[in-house]
């Protein structure tokens, strides 16, 4: 899903770009929070490696039946992880690398990060939480209510995305509104189940061998 | 997390056009006339490592570079608040 440089027209990409400036730097001054506890250097080294795999899963498509194929965005998984604000910031620095091989305009930055960032990661994690709510009445395991809340959670997001990225394209006039919006949430609708599935694989692994690695448990209501 | 990121490397990669991509070719006349159309759009942006045509240097050389940034602006904000 990322947009190359010249398909989207300059108010579709300055508008996404201010929306996602912003919310950057609210996510700055946001993110202080993981830091608040002692040992908080040490998520150091582990937001590095997060990214890094970020990285390596965009770059790998998974293949999907009709001739397509599909990558991880990630958002709703760093989301999980290290909480919303941050998985804008860590998602808008892996797109900014990807646009050095070019994958992804540098224009198109704002677009990609408010699609995979923000859509993907803060819209993500706050349907996450909202089916945490739900789960949190039933008797399921903690592991197990959040690793179906994340599938559900990085699928809807995901289709989410595509429907909003599908709008932008529209609204470019690159192709018709209609078909740029049908093709792209069809494709997402196949594509989302492997970003569901490594998501919530990630996040169980994590919450098997290390869960205080998972930031937000508070904020899911799993503490 | 890295054995799996392994496993999708040795396992199940396809070159096949992503979601975004199929949605602009088939949008424009499909095949090779649609790739010919999103390869002639217009950037004023020459990504400088581009001409890596390796998938594995690539991938290499971007996580060092995504491990370094993500290091380098967490710790300096992690610096920063401890400073105020």
């Amino acid at each position: 899903m990322h947009l190359p440089d010249g398909l989207l027209d300059p108010i579709t990409t300055i508008v996404l770009w201010v929306i996602t400036v912003t919310v950057m730097i609210f996510g700055y001054f946001r993110m202080s929070k993981i830091f608040e506890k002692e040992d908080s250097e040490k998520l150091i080294p582990y937001i590095g490696v997060l990214g890094a795999v970020i990285f390596t899963f965009q770059f790998i498509n998974y293949p999907v039946p009709g001739g397509t194929s599909g990558h991880l965005i990630g958002g709703t998984l760093v989301s999980v992880i290290l909480g919303p604000w941050v998985s804008v910031i860590v998602l808008f620095l892996v797109l900014t690398v990807q646009s050095l091989f070019g994958d992804g305009g540098l224009t198109a930055l704002g677009a990609n990060a408010f699609n995979m960032g923000i859509i993907g990661g803060i819209i993500g994690f706050y349907i996450v939480k909202l089916l945490m709510m739900v789960f949190n009445k039933t008797k399921l395991s903690k592991q197990l209510k959040v690793t179906i809340s994340t599938a559900l959670g990085a699928y809807i997001s995901i289709v989410l995305a595509a429907l909003l990225c599908g709008i932008e394209i529209g609204l470019s006039g690159s192709i018709p509104m209609i078909f740029a919006i049908s093709v792209m949430v069809y494709w997402h609708l196949l594509i989302g189940i492997g970003e569901a599935a490594i998501s919530a694989l990630i996040v169980f692994y994590i919450l098997k061998a290390k869960p205080d690695l998972i930031t937000t448990g508070e904020m899911l209501g799993v503490e | 997390m890295l054995a799996l990121s392994l496993g999708f490397v040795v396992g199940v990669l396809s070159s096949d056009p992503d979601g975004l991509e199929r949605t602009l070719i088939d949008g424009n006349g499909g095949g090779e006339e649609g790739e010919t159309w999103i390869d002639n759009l217009p950037s004023l942006w020459n990504p400088p490592l581009e001409f890596i045509a390796n998938d594995y240097v690539i991938g290499t050389i971007g996580i060092v570079i995504t491990f370094i940034l993500m290091f380098g602006i967490f710790r300096l904000r992690m610096l920063l608040k401890r400073k105020a």
